[in-house]
Parts: C-alpha cells; sequence; structure tokens
C-alpha cells in the first residue's frame, strides 16, 4: 500500500509537470531537483506547573521537487524520522518513516526555485516503535514502551528560502511547521500503542528547522 | 600641366572626407579609419596604468590623495569616449588636429600629449580632460568665424590640460569639502561658490596663459575679440536673418495669416553679467583681462588662416549641417527649422534643409495638438531675436492651424519627393493624427481656395528696449517681417480656429494620393478609446512585467549592456571597478544562458572591439542613437520616427532585425538597523534581527528590451525590480529567464 501510494504520488508530480506550461524556466533550464533534508525540531508541553520538551524530532528526508510552474513546485517527499519522546521519568525512542507530498509556492521574486518560499502538503507517517530501538533508553516503570507499529498522518506548513550555491547546487532552509490530523491502522503491525504515546503524536505539533542539499538534476 | 593635376590629386586624397560628403544628401558625420587605442583599452586598465606613473611622480601619499580623481576620471572619460557622441579621423577631428598642429608648431613636445576629437553636441563648447584629450563640440564649429578664432579656443583649452586644471578642481573641491573653519552657515551653498570662485580663477588663468600660446603661433590678433562675441552670443542661432514665414504656410500661398508678437525681442545680451554659481567669469570680465595684455603685444596684419580658408568653410558647413540633424534630435524643432533656414540661404533647393523644415514642422505639429508644444519650445534663455517670432507664432496659432501647416508641409515635401519613405509616413501620420484629434474639422476640409486676403503689408514692429543693463552687447541687422496682411493683426485667441482654417488643405486636393488617403481616412470610425486602452496595457509600469510578441527570435544583437554598481554606504557611491567587473560577468552570461535556450547571441560593445572593428563601432554609435530617438518617437504620441538609419543594411549585416537593449542597476545599501532591533527587542527572533543589523541591503534593476529595428516594434521587454543581490544565481535565473521569453512567441 505504502509503495502504491508513493508512486501514485511520484506519477502525479510527472504527470502535472509534464502538462506544465512550456516556458517554465527553471534554473537554467533545470526544472528537477533531488534535495536531501536534515529537519530537527521539537514540540513543547505546556503543563500544569512547568513547560518542557516533550518530544525532539530528527528526521532526514529525501525529496524529490518538480518545478512546475514559475511559482509553483511540486514536492514529493520520503522521510526517515527519529523521535525522542520525553515524558515525566523517562524518555523513549521512535522510528518513523513515510512517504508525503506538497506544493511550494515562490510567491515574489525570481523564477522558482530561488528565493522565499511557501509550502504546504501531507505526510503518512508509518511509526515503528519497538525494544530494538529502545536499547538506549531507561524505559521503566508504569510508561515503559512495548513493540508497537501505528499509523499517524500529518500536514506541513512551511517557509523557507532557496538559493544556488554551485552550479548545479541548491542551498534551502526554513522552518516547518508539522500538525497531525488522523491516525491510521498499519500494514505493518498490531495496532497497540499506549494511548499517551499515541497521543503524542496525534496531538502535539512539531515545529522543525530544516537546512537541505540538492541536486539540480536535469 | 601635370604638376597641377597631381596637386589636384594630392588635395582630393587630403580632404576626401570633405569631398565625399554631398550636402544635397547630408549624412551626419560618422567616425572614420582605425579606432584609436583608447577608445577600447579598458578603464580599469587605464586606472592602474595612471596609479602606477602617479606612485612613481608622487609617491604613496600622492596616491591615497588622488586615487578617487584618477578612478572617476578613467571611468568617466571613458564613458564619454564610448558614447558615440565622440568622433574620430571624422572631417571636423581632422581639422582641429590640424588647426592644433599649427598653434603648437613651436612646441612639439606638447602637441605629441594632446589629442583632439569632435564631439556631436549642438551646444557652443570646447573642454579638456586631464589625460591630454580635447573635446570640440560641433556646435562651436558652427559659429566660429575664422581659423584663428578656433585655435585661440584651442590655446584656452591646451592650458586647461597644461595647468591640470581638473585635477587641481578635484583637490580644491576636496579641501572645501574637509574645510569646517571657514563654512559655518549655509555651509553647503558656501562650499559651491568657493568651488565656483577658484573655477573662474582657473578659466582667467587658462585664458591669460592660453593666449601666450596663441601669441606664439602666427594667427591674427585682431581675431580674438570676435571669439569673445561668439561666446556672448553662443546661445542663439550663428547668423540673425529673417525668417522666410511662407516656407511653413501654405508652399506658394500665404493663406494662412500668422501672428507676429506686437513687440520684437531684439538679442541683447551683458557681456558684464556674471552668474554666481557660474564655472566661467563673465565674458565681459575675460575679454577686458585678454585685451590688457594683448594691448602690449599687438601684432597686425597676421593671417586669420593659417591652414586653409576653404577648409574652414568647409569644415564650418559640415559643422552647420551636422546640427540641424543634432537639433533635431533633441527635439529642439524650432532651432532646428532656423538653422535649416539660415543654411538654405547659402544652399538653396537642399532637399536635405527641406527634409529638416518638414521634420521640424511635423514635430512641432505633433507636439502642438497633443498640447504639449512646451516641451519643445526653446529655452527661454534663447527667445530673443526671430527666434522669439517663431516661437510666438507657434506657441499662440491654434493647434489646428499648425496641423494644417504641418499638414501642407508634409504633403508637399512627400509630393516633391514621393521616394523617401519617412516622407510619407510623416504626411500619411499628420493627416491620421488630424482625424484621430479633429475629427470633425478634418471632415469639414474644403476643396476650393479661400477667398483672397487683403495684400501683405510689411510694418516696423515696435522694439522694446531694455535699459537697465548697464553695457550690452546688441546685434544689429534684426529685422522681424510680417507675412500676412492687416486681418492677421487681430490675433487669433488660442484654440480659435481660424474663418479660412477649412481651406487651408485646398492646394493638397489636387494631389490624388492625398485624396485617396483621405477618402479613406472620413470613411473610418476612429475608436480612440480602444487604442488609448492597448497603449496603457503596453506601459503599465509594474515593477515586475514582461511582453512578448509572437515574432520568432533565433539571434539578437546587444548593443553595449550596462552594469552600473552603486554603494550608497560609501561617500563615492559609483562602484566603477565592481561595475566594469559586472558587466564583463554579465555579458557572459549572456552568452551562456542565450546558448542555452538556443538564441544566437552577438554584443556590440568597446571592450569588445579591435583597432580595425570601425564598421562595427559606427553600427553601435547609430543604433544607440536610433534606439533613443525610437523611445523618443514611442514616447511623443506615436510619431513617426526622424531621421531613420539604415536598418535594413545592418539588420542583413548582422543576419538578424533583432537588436536588443539591456542594463542592470545594483545598489547595495545599509543594513535595516530599526528592524533589526524590533526583531531582536522580540527574543526569539534575535538571530534573525541580528542578521538583518549586520547584512547590507542589496537591491537591483533590471531591464532588457528586444526591438525589431525594421518595424520598431517591441518583440520583448521586461523590467525586474528585486530587493535581491547581483550574485551569478540570481543573474542566471533571470538572464535564462528572458532568454526563454525572447526564444519562444507569445501565442
Amino acid at each position: 500500500m505504502k509503495i502504491r501510494i508513493a508512486i501514485l504520488v511520484l506519477l502525479m508530480g510527472l504527470g502535472l509537470q509534464g502538462i506544465a506550461q512550456h516556458l517554465v524556466p527553471g534554473y537554467q533550464g533545470k526544472r528537477n531537483i533531488f534535495v536531501a533534508q536534515y529537519f530537527a525540531g521539537s514540540n513543547f508541553e505546556y503543563g500544569a506547573y512547568s513547560s518542557r520538551v516533550s518530544i525532539i524530532d530528527s528526521r532526514f528526508t529525501l525529496a524529490y521537487e518538480a518545478i512546475l510552474s514559475r511559482r509553483l513546485v511540486l514536492d514529493v517527499t520520503y522521510d526517515l524520522a527519529r523521535a525522542n519522546l520525553y515524558r515525566y521519568l523517562d524518555r523513549d525512542k521512535m522510528f518513523c518513516h513515510g512517504p508525503g507530498f506538497g506544493f511550494k509556492t515562490y510567491p515574489r521574486g525570481l523564477p522558482a526555485p530561488l528565493g522565499v518560499n511557501l509550502s504546504a502538503g501531507a505526510k503518512l507517517l508509518f511509526v515503528h516503535s519497538n525494544d530494538s530501538l529502545n536499547l538506549g533508553s531507561s524505559s521503566s516503570g508504569i510508561w515503559k514502551t512495548d513493540t508497537s507499529n501505528f499509523g499517524n498522518s500529518q500536514i506541513y506548513l512551511g517557509i523557507g528560502y532557496t538559493n544556488v550555491i554551485a552550479k548545479r547546487i541548491v542551498f534551502d532552509y526554513g522552518l516547518e511547521l508539522s500538525l497531525p490530523i488522523w491516525g491510521v491502522k498499519t500494514i505493518l503491525g498490531k495496532y497497540d500503542p499506549y494511548e499517551n504515546q499515541r497521543l503524542r503524536w496525534f496531538y502535539h505539533y512539531l515545529l522543525n528547522v530544516k537546512i537541505g542539499i540538492g541536486i539540480l538534476a536535469f | 600641366m601635370r604638376k597641377e593635376l597631381v596637386l589636384l590629386a594630392l588635395m582630393a586624397c587630403l580632404f576626401r572626407p570633405l569631398f565625399s560628403q554631398n550636402l544635397n544628401n547630408y549624412q551626419p558625420l560618422k567616425s572614420e579609419g582605425q579606432i584609436p587605442e583608447e577608445f577600447l583599452v579598458k578603464s580599469s586598465e587605464k586606472y592602474e596604468q595612471d596609479k602606477i606613473e602617479l606612485v612613481k611622480t608622487e609617491g604613496r601619499s600622492g596616491l591615497k590623495k588622488k586615487d578617487d580623481f584618477i578612478l572617476a576620471r578613467s571611468f568617466v572619460i571613458d564613458d564619454m569616449l564610448t558614447s558615440g557622441k565622440v568622433l574620430f579621423n571624422d572631417p571636423i577631428s581632422e581639422y582641429v588636429s590640424r588647426v592644433a598642429d599649427k598653434l603648437l608648431a613651436k612646441q612639439p613636445q606638447i602637441r605629441e600629449k594632446l589629442r583632439f576629437y569632435a564631439v556631436k553636441s549642438p551646444v557652443v563648447n570646447a573642454y579638456t580632460v586631464d589625460k591630454g584629450i580635447v573635446f570640440v563640440n560641433v556646435g562651436l564649429l558652427a559659429h566660429l568665424e575664422s581659423e584663428a578664432q578656433l585655435a585661440f579656443i584651442l590655446a584656452h583649452e591646451v592650458q586647461h590640460f597644461l595647468g591640470q586644471h581638473s585635477m587641481k578642481q578635484f583637490e580644491q573641491n576636496l579641501t572645501i569639502d574637509k574645510d569646517k573653519t571657514l563654512f559655518s552657515k549655509d555651509e553647503a551653498q558656501e562650499k559651491y561658490l568657493a568651488k565656483c570662485l577658484f573655477s573662474k580663477e582657473q578659466e582667467l588663468e587658462a585664458d591669460l596663459a592660453g593666449l601666450e600660446i596663441y601669441l606664439e603661433s602666427g594667427y591674427s590678433h585682431e581675431a580674438i575679440d570676435g571669439t569673445f562675441d561668439v561666446l556672448v552670443l553662443s546661445d542663439f542661432p550663428y547668423s540673425h536673418q529673417p525668417f522666410d514665414y511662407t516656407l511653413i504656410t501654405s508652399p506658394g500661398t500665404p493663406i494662412l495669416g500668422l501672428t507676429l508678437p506686437p513687440h520684437a525681442k531684439p538679442i541683447v545680451v551683458d557681456q558684464d553679467e556674471e552668474h554666481e554659481f557660474g564655472t566661467h567669469p563673465s565674458v565681459g570680465k575675460r575679454r577686458q583681462a585678454v585685451m590688457d595684455v594683448l594691448e602690449t603685444k599687438r601684432q597686425p596684419g597676421r593671417p586669420f588662416f593659417l591652414v586653409d580658408e576653404n577648409e574652414f568653410y568647409r569644415v564650418r558647413d559640415l559643422a552647420r549641417f551636422e546640427i540641424t540633424h543634432l537639433l533635431l534630435k533633441d527635439k529642439e524643432y524650432v532651432l532646428c527649422m532656423y538653422n535649416s533656414f539660415l543654411l538654405s540661404l547659402d544652399f538653396p533647393n537642399n532637399p536635405y534643409l527641406e527634409k529638416k523644415i518638414t521634420q521640424s514642422m511635423y514635430g512641432i505639429s505633433c507636439f502642438k495638438i497633443a498640447h504639449k508644444y512646451h516641451k519643445v519650445a526653446p529655452d527661454s534663455s534663447r527667445l530673443y531675436g526671430v527666434i522669439y517670432d517663431l516661437d510666438y507664432v507657434l506657441d499662440n496659432e491654434s493647434p489646428e492651424k499648425v496641423l494644417i501647416m504641418g499638414l501642407n508641409k508634409a504633403w508637399s515635401y512627400h509630393q516633391k519627393y514621393p521616394n523617401d519613405e519617412e516622407g510619407r509616413q510623416m504626411a500619411y501620420d499628420l493627416l491620421e493624427k488630424m482625424f484621430d484629434t479633429y475629427p470633425e474639422f478634418a471632415k469639414k476640409l474644403k476643396k476650393d481656395p479661400p477667398p483672397p486676403l487683403p495684400v501683405a503689408m510689411e510694418e516696423e514692429p515696435e522694439v522694446e528696449k531694455d535699459n537697465s543693463k548697464s553695457k550690452v552687447f546688441e546685434v544689429e541687422g534684426y529685422k522681424p517681417t510680417i507675412v500676412s496682411g492687416k486681418e492677421s493683426k487681430a490675433r487669433a485667441s488660442q484654440g480659435k480656429v481660424d474663418k479660412n482654417l477649412e481651406h487651408g488643405c485646398f492646394q493638397l486636393f489636387e494631389n490624388e494620393e492625398f485624396v485617396q488617403k483621405y477618402g479613406e481616412l472620413a470613411k473610418i470610425e476612429v475608436n480612440k478609446e480602444g487604442e488609448e486602452q492597448e497603449e496603457f496595457k503596453v506601459w503599465s509600469s509594474r515593477s515586475n512585467s514582461w511582453k512578448r510578441t509572437s515574432d520568432i527570435v533565433d539571434k539578437v544583437v546587444y548593443i553595449k549592456p550596462e552594469f552600473h554598481k552603486w554603494d550608497t554606504r560609501k561617500k563615492n557611491a559609483t562602484r566603477y571597478l565592481d561595475s566594469e567587473k559586472g558587466n564583463d560577468k554579465m555579458m557572459a552570461w549572456m552568452k551562456e544562458n542565450a546558448g542555452l535556450n538556443g538564441v544566437s547571441l552577438e554584443i556590440l560593445n568597446a571592450s569588445e572591439f579591435k583597432n580595425s572593428d570601425l564598421e562595427a563601432f559606427n553600427d553601435m554609435v547609430e543604433l544607440e542613437d536610433w534606439s533613443e530617438r525610437w523611445f523618443q518617437a514611442r514616447k511623443n504620441d506615436g510619431m513617426v520616427m526622424l531621421d531613420r538609419p539604415d536598418v535594413e543594411r545592418i539588420s542583413e549585416k548582422y543576419g538578424t532585425k533583432f537588436f536588443g537593449w539591456t542594463g542592470h542597476l545594483s545598489l547595495t545599501k545599509s543594513p535595516n538597523y530599526l528592524m533589526g532591533a524590533m526583531y531582536v527587542c522580540y527574543g526569539c527572533t534575535a538571530p534573525i534581527g541580528i542578521v538583518m543589523m549586520l547584512r547590507p541591503r542589496k537591491a537591483f534593476l533590471h531591464y532588457n528590451v528586444v526591438l525589431n529595428v525594421e518595424s520598431g516594434e517591441i518583440v520583448f521587454a521586461s523590467v525586474h525590480e528585486f530587493d535581491l543581490s547581483d550574485g551569478p544565481e540570481n543573474m542566471h535565473s533571470l538572464l535564462y529567464d528572458n532568454f526563454i521569453h525572447i526564444k519562444n512567441p507569445a501565442k
């Protein structure tokens, strides 16, 4: 299913690019970009007595960007995320991977992909948390995690800046806000997360700082 | 006999450029021969060379003091040299150089340091720059009466060079700017005054020391006084003859009574009048200082001409013909018309002069009916004598009447010279404009002649006397003439159409072509509103916009791309060296991005030429000139472009009819401290605030226009304004974007 969705999204992107107007300049005619991005972010939880970080997210993303027009870019991504969940007494680690797609708009300035951009899109997250990933954690007591696999999905909104730093290399950076919207049962395993843990993914936003290096491919 | 023939052949070779010019079909002056090296060497290279020389002569301290000057000098002079206004190896520059040879025959070491170039400007002026270049305006040659007068002016300019006056003025300006003790109140004004005073001292010094150079040559001492007369009257035409108004009314039948001013305004110039903020002392003071010295050294009987008297007159005629072209280009239609009239007294039935008068009347008519005559009226300082009368007539007559005059002139010219395409365009355009602007009036034009006017009478107009000035310089022999009869005394109020104006084109109805065109236009209902909307759409001034037509473009020739870099944080905001580097880079990037889009690109720029590329250099000048006039014609209510160059030849030569003009202005400003501080104060946005406070702001403006030179249509136009740096990534993106539009026609 995941593969099917990924392929579908990719085909949609290519299809859209195909029907895009022929006057899309890109950067010196390069309209397809492969980007490796790193996201780091956290979620602040506002408790009754104190505010603290509840999740630290660390995410590697591979993205394919297709310039559809002077102001619009299709963004197809594949995430590999690792999240540390901080709770009252201990910390657990979760691993998640998932496809996503979205759009970037370059509202003013030079034609895409240069300059300030606003992004929006959706991601499916297949969360996998098990002992092997929790080896380093001090999981104990009533909050001890068990192996769990569950699905989640997010929408994201971002603002960023893209620049060309060498002949075919782009550098982009910005902020991205992820908002969970619903959870789905995964095909990978049982649907049995701890309620508290699932809700952390469910009801909290994640504000990530992103940096990325890309190649203007063709 | 054989010797004479050989001599004649030699003379013909010597004066080849003069003889090659047929004044009946006068062609604007062009540079000839090899391009001088100083036109081609990059400004930065000249600057580096000057720096080395300066360190050798004055050491590091001298360089520190004068660095800014030699930098600005190299670039400003080169801008002038490659502007297309400076001529080399042309008849006028050659002649001026020969006069300089005679003047400095006894000082060959000075002569070899100097180069003389004619400048295509109608202004009476000559000036020297520090590097030994003397520029002599064509307008000066047109006003002179003898070779000796030119020699005296050259002696003055040579002394400016020998005295290194521009360098001294620069140093003095620096001293004045830095001095905080002398200037307290109204600082800027006082400082400017001090600079002007220094300049005036230098001018007097150049007069007196130049006189010494002049006296060493063999030229007449009597010529000097006349030179000052030329300077006093430099704002006015070179001669003062009553204008023949039949030239601008219906030819042969002056049915349109013109209203001349009730009072004549003779040319009265106070030669002792001195402008406080001028750079030169009054002519009276200069004349007196020179005459005082000359009194003791005067030697009568010296010749006025040492090179050749006939050649002087030929060169002067060329200069006078050239200024008609230049005045027309500057939209000085009244002056152009009068200048052409004056020349036609010496060169009757000259088609070139007839065309100039027609073009002037065409220009005036276009501006008049657009109620913009004030934009082309002569400057108030010139409104004396005949020019005052002419301006008065054209300003006070109704637009319809001026249009009728222009229409008659244009159609009679077209009838006389049917092969002149520009004449046809002017005639058709004025008729179309009449239907556009005054459709009702146009449809009522009568084919029969009007009732006869009373017999024309010449009356002596009253002359306004100005006795307020202590010492005046009056031009004698000025006698305005009234063309029409008593009826014209009752002045037609502005906007009121004369009673017989509908008969104003009756002669033209004998012309079949006119009748046919008139008939066609009379049938068409002009949708004026729609046309205006279209024009607005094309020229809407959005900050970032582009336009593209459906023409297929494979090759573009760009003319002199410009790149200017300014840094407003610095005292001297213009970054000359960076601008030159930026220009080189931009040209390379243009070629790269054009290539990526499959557009063949050629750039005509002085830095890319060799000495032998004269033809390309002249093409660059011609196209630059064409573009200026194209923009003027476009701006001025869709006028026909006057003096269109031979674009067919040029487009055939370069294999394309698409020529481009592009320019880039890059600006660096101080960081936005206020916004930065606000971000810092907000707390979590402090890093952004710090960056804002440290990073200078950048912005650039880029324009790119491609024209079809044969049709005069815009094929592609873009203007972009960004708050971005002009780094390679932004430039590549922008240039690629431009060329993709140039390559792909609009659907």
